[in-house]
């Protein structure tokens, strides 16, 4: 096999946090994030929230899909499937690397990597975003986002975001 | 000099002259010239050769319709490729040469194989070079076609910027109905972009003299402020190069000379196509002379650009519209004279230098010949969105129809030719209110080639292909559009076809004595004119091209010099140490065997199934049954497709009643997800199961080897290690430094081994007390190398390694649940298939060597003798085992089972050697030490 | 009357303004019976007619085409010629393909510029290398052209491919057919239905056919715009339309189509000359004659007839292809199209009886109609001559699906999907 350490750059380089012109790129840590599943889910967690909405707190909730939802910085909940309940829960705090991304030209970076607008509502968090399948939601304010990454393309996700940036600031004069 | 720059009047700043070169030799031009407009200001008309018959070319336009001015133009040492001339915008210090023609444009070595003309029709390499056979004429036919040479050198940073944005309204075109539309729509509050291709937006305006009594530019002025202070946006140099599906808009926004372009990718609600019109050539005799050009791209060189290109002009028309150009020229200080061509045969007379044109007869001296045949609209992206074109016959022309979904056209692009109505059509269009009804006063006496006209009369002036070569198509029956484009290439060199089109298919449309709507139009293809690759390719390169997935402990893998490998789509610890690394996985595979070794197994999946029917699905989606594996114990199993194939293997730990985990091969994760989301709803019930892929909380070590129980037990883990608590194929749940873990006695190296695994956060602390541990008696970290051998000495398969898309898991030797499981599972049926029965099935088998000799190559295949060779099977796993101290290798062979102790001819890259089949495990085959 | 063409007559021809020459092929009117009808007047259709009148001396034939001849898939692909493949049923029928565009030019009096310049295959790791080894061993065992070539050799094959270190898929190898090539579409199409028209088989351009002719049980013929046509054996040779032909007599075709694109670029002077595919980055490249660059990709994946195909996958290919040789990304694309491509669920063709008597079937070519046009034909016809398979064709029975016998490329590669 081939030895590639020199090819790619050393993982949690590329998390730091940088600026640019007009956005502010950082990790964030969670203190827990767990999936939920229920047929039933979006009826019961009805403040579970998709995109454009602005959530707020330091607890929510994200509708991924009709049976399932994120539960961010909730309380403690055993992970398995709960028969009283009647839903699956499992803890996948250390599987998502939540990153932020804040300022004027929040959205205008991000659109140089998926279709996304204020005007474009969807009852999910889930995208693509760069390629990768990412959970994005507006955070508190309305220039600010929030996206989830799986974690073993978080340094990728990082870069693709950082070069992208690049390209959106370089001039085409 | 033929043309010159007048000394007034264009867009141009006269205040900055700019500097370049064409085919070496040096001309100054001034900012806001194309390389077009500033070679003629220099007198310098011929800027390029025809491709077939190297005739020698000038412009015929001023901006994307012109066929023949394409150069290599370098800039701060990069040369591009095949610019066009005409909407190349000059810049300081650009080197222009001319393409496939040797030394200059001006004179061509090649320019002697126009006499061959004859025997160079359209077609001819069809009729002839079979003999001996075409390898021997095609590298001189190759080195003679083709534009511009290309550049050896990667340009850097050539890297598109790509965007997507929306908006409620997009206007293509920004000349006078353009902006009049958009300004419009603006006003009624609607969010708006407007799209023009030039730097200056205006279009054909500033040909014309008021505009609503207005000069041109001060017009364009007003209407530009007016949409830019409405909140709309004026998007210059953007093209948009093509409509896909559900209006999805491709724009390529251009920069300064070398800048890749930008790509938006826009979705608009409504779509304005204001793209305007091309002034048609007309064909005649010699007509593809320098100094034969467009009347309104004659217009544009002087409007635009200040220049005049030529002192003595004979204008051809058919159509109302050529008056008012005429006279603007003459004002300018050409002498013109207009002539009238519809009546008669004409001839261009000259060579390089145009002397003059004949018609009917009279000879009329002109150094320049202007012609307008019409108007035709550029309906590209309107076809490219799926809309209809009408013929209209008043305009001979190709007019939209029937509009696709959110689309409308105006102005010159809807085949209205008088402004002043185009303006008022586009206003109401802009604002969505009525349309009004206006007779058109534009008049135009039909004017087509005449098929059997004397001399030659060219159609498409790029690919030099004329009356006689459409003639010749309809004689030979290649009368279809498509056939007539393919067969004489008219309309496919790098204009596709702008000028060229509508004269191919009435020359068509005359030979066959059929009306031109019959004739029918070739497909409009995007892009609409030509766009770097960069423009799509993004910055999707390098490590961001199907980037590889991270590991939680790869800094503690550096830190140990691991050489990381790509495997799998993880970039993980191929071995660890520097240099060869023979040596380092022959010590990896000894330390496991006699000590152990400590191995990141953390890409394995943890696909978690949940709910009341947790234990059916996972029944149904597994070939074993699983239905009967009690909580805390581990099974392995086999996950096929429908077809009845192993599709990954793994282990399937029952953590409760309603809660099971899928240890999944680690390229398989995502796979295996989505499979398994599938057959979920389908065939069970989905509000009784989940699936939560729970791969990336967790990081997983692997301690294997004699004394891997000796390693765990020195970390508190809180779980009772000992064999009769914690038997093989079990899993216990503890706690590591406060935090869960989950231990499974689970080994793919045959050796007693513990598969730990605990969420990212306290991977590092598990990884290094581990390691602190394992390194008191003399244990390591081994890599994925080594693991591969290991699990070979064992005989256990890699799925798509050792297993193909043929293998059943009946091959494999487990043969139980294909019998007697009774449970419905995925793939049962096609078990049974006829090819699922069949007696001569490739099996898994073990592979020896003779002694002494070399180990056998993976790929290699096992060939039954005879006079023809047959592939029996192959070898799919093949290495020099450290543990055995010989070469060991397995395979898959036709009835495997039966031949164990046969001796076999092994075949690979044409030499053969001898190998005996062997049962499929070399090492342990009781298992001891898996149950220590 | 076949008029020859050659250097000669050309020669002779351009004295006379080119005058002389008479067409390719006739437009007939239908008759109102034939011995074989074809339906499909692509490559495939029109090899077949021409070996019916060849190999087995039926010329009462009719090819029916609803468009203009080679106006499908055989005028929208990306040209290319090979028999790499994996199973000895694939290497037989594309070798025998190979084969007969070998002699094609000069058997048909018609150049259809067969450049068997190459066709390469990269591989890019350890496992790469050994699936290929074992790709080249299944070749030169069944009797075609292969070689294994380590990274230098390739090199010297394809200097502009990315060597940089930067790439993203460093090169440790390639398969090699040195056999395989390209060959200009148009002209396959044309040259065999001249050859097949000058033999007496009338070709019907502009004439859908709108259902068949069933009597008890048997199809006697078809109903056209043109009225009805009668025949002793009716083919199918129709693409990615056999599915909404079939379903017409209530035959179930396990196939989908798909859009699948093909683009070209500016022409060039000569910078690459054999045919390479890297499998990772999923684009292929090739130069034509012409100088343009033609590259290919993977499909469009939403079953669609539009023959148009979106950004997204354009972007995928050329981002494919620039990683592959990344000095391309100055160049230009010039026109992108796309056809309507029949998938089998095995990727492998399907041929021989339908099930109901008298109507046979030639499609499920999927990406990979063109290489075999001679083949498909040759196989096809013998098919329609004789009423049941020829050996090479068996393989490709419908039945395979029922016995599971299929002929999965993929699944040989190693690919369970």
């Amino acid at each position: 096999m081939r030895d590639d350490r020199m090819k790619w750059a050393p993982a949690g380089r590329e998390l730091a946090t940088f600026e640019g012109d007009g956005f502010r790129f950082q990790c964030v840590t969670m203190q827990s994030q767990a999936l939920v599943s229920a047929s039933d889910i979006l009826t019961r967690m009805p403040d579970a929230l998709g995109w454009p909405d602005v959530i707020c707190g330091q607890s929510y909730v994200l509708s991924l899909r009709r049976d399932r939802v994120l539960v961010v910085n909730g309380p403690f909940v055993q992970d398995g499937w709960d028969s009283e309940l009647s839903q699956a829960v499992s803890d996948v705090t250390d599987a998502l690397t939540v990153f932020e991304i804040s300022g004027p030209n929040t959205l205008a970076l991000m659109r140089r990597g998926a279709e996304i607008s204020f005007e474009a509502p969807s009852r999910s968090a889930s995208r693509l975003l760069f390629g990768f399948g990412v959970f994005a939601y507006r955070y508190e304010s309305h220039d600010t986002v929030r996206v989830h990454v799986n974690h073993a393309h978080s340094d990728a996700f990082a870069q693709a975001l950082r070069q992208a940036a690049t390209r959106m600031q370089a001039t085409l004069t | 000099m033929t043309s010159y720059r007048i000394d007034h009047g264009g867009l141009i700043d006269r205040t900055r002259p700019l500097v370049f070169t064409f085919d070496g030799r040096s001309y100054t031009g001034f900012d806001g010239d194309t390389l077009a407009s500033a070679l003629l200001a220099n007198g310098v008309r011929i800027m390029g050769r025809s491709f077939k018959y190297h005739r020698p070319r000038g412009p015929w336009s001023a901006w994307v319709d012109d066929p023949n001015a394409i150069m290599n133009v370098k800039l701060n040492g990069r040369e591009f490729p095949n610019c066009a001339a005409t909407t190349t915008y000059l810049e300081d210090g650009m080197a222009a040469r001319s393409v496939n023609a040797f030394p200059s444009a001006q004179f061509d070595v090649k320019g002697g194989l126009d006499l061959m003309h004859r025997w160079l029709t359209a077609g001819f390499y069809y009729k002839t070079f079979m003999w001996p056979n075409w390898h021997l004429f095609e590298p001189v036919i190759r080195k003679m076609a083709g534009l511009g040479e290309i550049s050896r050198d990667v340009f850097e940073d050539y890297v598109s910027d790509q965007v997507h944005d929306c908006c409620d309204t997009l206007v293509i075109g920004g000349g006078g109905t353009g902006l009049a539309a958009a300004r419009e729509a603006v006003e009624t509050g609607e969010n708006v972009i407007l799209v023009d291709d030039q730097k200056t937006v205006g279009g054909g305006l500033f040909r014309t003299g008021l505009i609503e009594g207005q000069a041109a530019a001060d017009w364009v002025e007003a209407q530009v402020a007016a949409i830019e202070s409405g909140g709309g946006r004026v998007m210059r140099a953007t093209t948009a190069f093509g409509i896909h599906d559900h209006k999805l808009v491709g724009l390529a926004e251009h920069g300064k000379f070398g800048c890749p372009p930008r790509l938006w990718r826009l979705r608009p609600g409504r779509i304005i196509l204001a793209s305007g019109a091309l002034d048609r050539p007309i064909t005649f005799a010699n007509n593809d002379r320098p100094g034969v050009m467009s009347l309104d791209g004659a217009c544009e060189f002087l409007a635009r650009y200040g220049v005049l290109v030529g002192r003595n002009i004979a204008t051809l028309s058919n159509n109302s519209g050529a008056e008012s150009s005429a006279r603007t020229l003459e004002q300018a200080g050409a002498n013109v004279v207009t002539l009238d061509p519809t009546a008669g045969h004409a001839c261009a007379i000259g060579g390089k230098r145009l002397r003059g044109v004949e018609l009917n007869g009279a000879f009329h001296y002109a150094d320049t010949i202007l012609c307008s045949g019409g108007q035709t609209p550029l309906v590209h992206l309107w076809r490219h969105a799926g809309g209809k074109l009408d013929w209209n016959d008043d305009l001979q022309a190709f007019v939209p129809g029937k509009a696709p979904e959110g689309m409308i056209a105006v102005g010159s692009a809807n085949g209205f030719f008088d402004l002043q109505h185009a303006l008022d059509d586009a206003r109401a269009v802009g604002a969505d209110t009525a349309r009004p009804n206006k007779k058109s006063s534009y008049k135009l006496t039909p004017l087509w080639p005449k098929p059997g006209s004397k001399g030659r009369q060219w159609i498409d002036f790029q690919h030099d292909v004329t009356i006689k070569d459409v003639e010749l198509a309809a004689r030979e029956n290649y009368v279809s559009v498509e056939h007539l484009k393919r067969y004489t290439t008219l309309g496919m060199a790098s204009d596709q076809g702008k000028t060229s089109n509508m004269s191919g298919l009435a020359a068509m449309a005359a030979v066959l004595d059929r009306p031109i709507p019959e004739v029918g139009t070739t497909t409009f293809r995007p892009p609409f004119v030509p766009q770097p690759l960069a423009l799509y390719a993004g910055q999707r390169k390098a490590t961001l091209f199907s980037p590889l997935k991270r590991l939680k402990l790869e800094p503690e893998h550096r830190a140990a010099d691991a050489a990381l490998v790509e495997y799998g789509g993880w970039l993980r610890p191929g071995w660890f140490g520097s240099g060869d690394p023979t040596e380092h996985i022959f010590n990896e595979v000894q330390l496991v065997r006699e000590t152990a070794g400590i191995f990141d197994a953390s890409p394995l999946g943890k696909i978690e199934i949940l709910g009341p029917d947790a234990e059916a699905f996972v029944n149904f989606a597994f070939y074993n049954t699983i239905a009967t594996l009690k909580p805390g114990h581990v099974r392995y199993g086999f996950l096929l497709n429908e077809r009845g194939i192993v599709m990954d293997d793994g282990v399937v730990a029952r953590l409760g009643d309603n809660r099971f985990v899928i240890s999944c091969s680690s390229g398989h994760v995502d796979h295996v997800r989505d499979h398994l989301e599938v057959w979920r709803q389908d065939c069970n019930d989905p509000e009784r199961i989940f699936v939560h892929d729970t791969t990336q909380h967790w990081s997983t070590v692997t301690v294997t080897g004699p004394r891997a129980r000796d390693i765990l037990e020195k970390i508190d883990t809180r779980i009772e290690l000992a064999a009769d608590a914690f038997p093989h194929m079990t899993v216990r749940e503890g706690t590591f430094d406060g935090a869960p873990i989950r231990v499974a006695r689970v080994s793919f190296t045959g050796e007693l081994s513990f598969e730990v695994s605990i969420r990212n956060t306290y991977a590092t602390a598990l990884w290094n007390a581990l390691l602190k541990s394992g390194a008191s008696i003399g244990a390591g970290p081994v890599g994925s190398e080594a693991m591969m051998i290991l699990r070979a000495e064992k005989g256990y398969i890699i799925v798509g390694k050792d297993t193909d898309g043929l293998t059943m898991p009946h091959d494999l030797g487990f043969t139980v649940p294909r019998l007697k499981k009774k449970a419905a599972f995925i793939g049962d049926r096609s078990l049974h298939m006829q090819v699922g029965n069949e007696t001569d099935r490739r099996a898994l088998v073990g592979l020896e060597v003779d002694t002494g000799s070399a180990m056998l190559s993976t790929g290699a295949h096992i060939v039954a003798d005879g006079s023809k060779p047959r592939t029996l099977g192959y070898v799919t796993s093949s290495y020099d085992s450290p543990t055995l101290k010989r070469p060991i290798a397995l395979g898959l062979l036709e009835q495997g089972a039966e031949r164990i102790g046969e001796k076999i001819t092994v075949w690979h890259l044409g030499k053969t050697v001898t190998a005996t089949v062997c049962p499929p495990c070399f090492y342990d085959p009781e298992g001891v030490h898996l149950d220590a | 009357m076949f008029q020859r063409y050659s250097a000669f007559s050309l020669f002779q021809q351009g004295l006379r303004s080119h005058r002389g020459w008479t067409s390719a092929w006739r437009t007939p009117l239908p008759k109102s019976t034939y011995d074989v009808i074809i339906i499909g007047g692509g490559g495939h259709g029109l090899a077949t007619a021409y070996y019916l009148a060849r190999n087995h001396g039926i010329t009462n034939v009719a090819v029916i085409e609803k468009n203009w001849l080679g106006g499908g898939n055989t005028g929208r692909n990306t040209t290319v010629v090979r028999s790499n493949y994996f199973y000895p049923e694939s290497v037989d029928l594309y070798e025998l393909s190979v084969k007969l565009y070998e002699k094609l030019s000069r058997d048909i009096n018609f150049n259809v510029m067969f450049s068997q310049r190459g066709m390469i295959v990269t591989a890019h790791s350890e496992p790469e290398m050994e699936m290929a080894a074992r790709q080249v061993n299944a070749m030169r065992i069944n009797g075609t052209d292969a070689e294994l070539l380590d990274e230098a050799q390739f090199r010297k094959k394809v200097p502009i491919f990315n060597f940089r270190p930067d790439a993203r898929f460093p090169v440790h190898g390639a398969i090699l057919q040195k056999r395989g090539g390209t060959a200009r579409h148009d002209a396959v199409a044309w040259a065999y239905a001249r050859a097949a028209d000058s033999a007496g088989v009338d070709i019907i351009q502009n004439c859908e056919v709108e259902d068949f002719i069933v009597e008890n049980g048997k199809c006697v013929g078809v109903n056209t715009k043109l009225g009805e046509i009668r025949a002793g054996a009716v083919g199918v040779a129709a693409a990615g339309h056999s599915s909404d032909l079939l379903q017409k007599v209530d035959i179930t075709l396990p196939l989908n189509s798909y859009t699948l694109q093909a683009f070209v670029s500016e022409p060039l002077k000569p910078v690459i000359d054999t045919v390479v595919y890297c499998p990772l980055t999923g684009a292929y490249v090739s130069q034509s004659d012409k100088g343009g660059l033609v590259i290919g990709g993977g499909l469009d994946r939403v079953p669609s007839y539009g023959q148009r195909g979106n950004l997204p996958m354009q972007e995928a290919v050329m981002s494919g292809l620039i990683e592959m040789v990344p000095l391309l990304s100055k160049v230009k694309l010039l026109r992108q199209w796309g056809g309507t491509v029949d998938v089998s669920p095995d990727s492998s063709p399907i041929l021989g009886p339908t099930g109901m008597e008298g109507l046979y079937l030639n499609c499920g070519w999927g990406t990979g109609g063109f290489k075999a046009i001679p083949a498909g034909g040759y196989l096809f016809a013998s098919i329609l001559a004789t009423g049941g398979h020829h050996d090479i064709s068996k393989p490709f029975d419908l039945g395979r699906f029922i016995t599971g016998k299929l002929i999965d490329e993929a699944a040989g590669a190693g690919i369970a999907h």
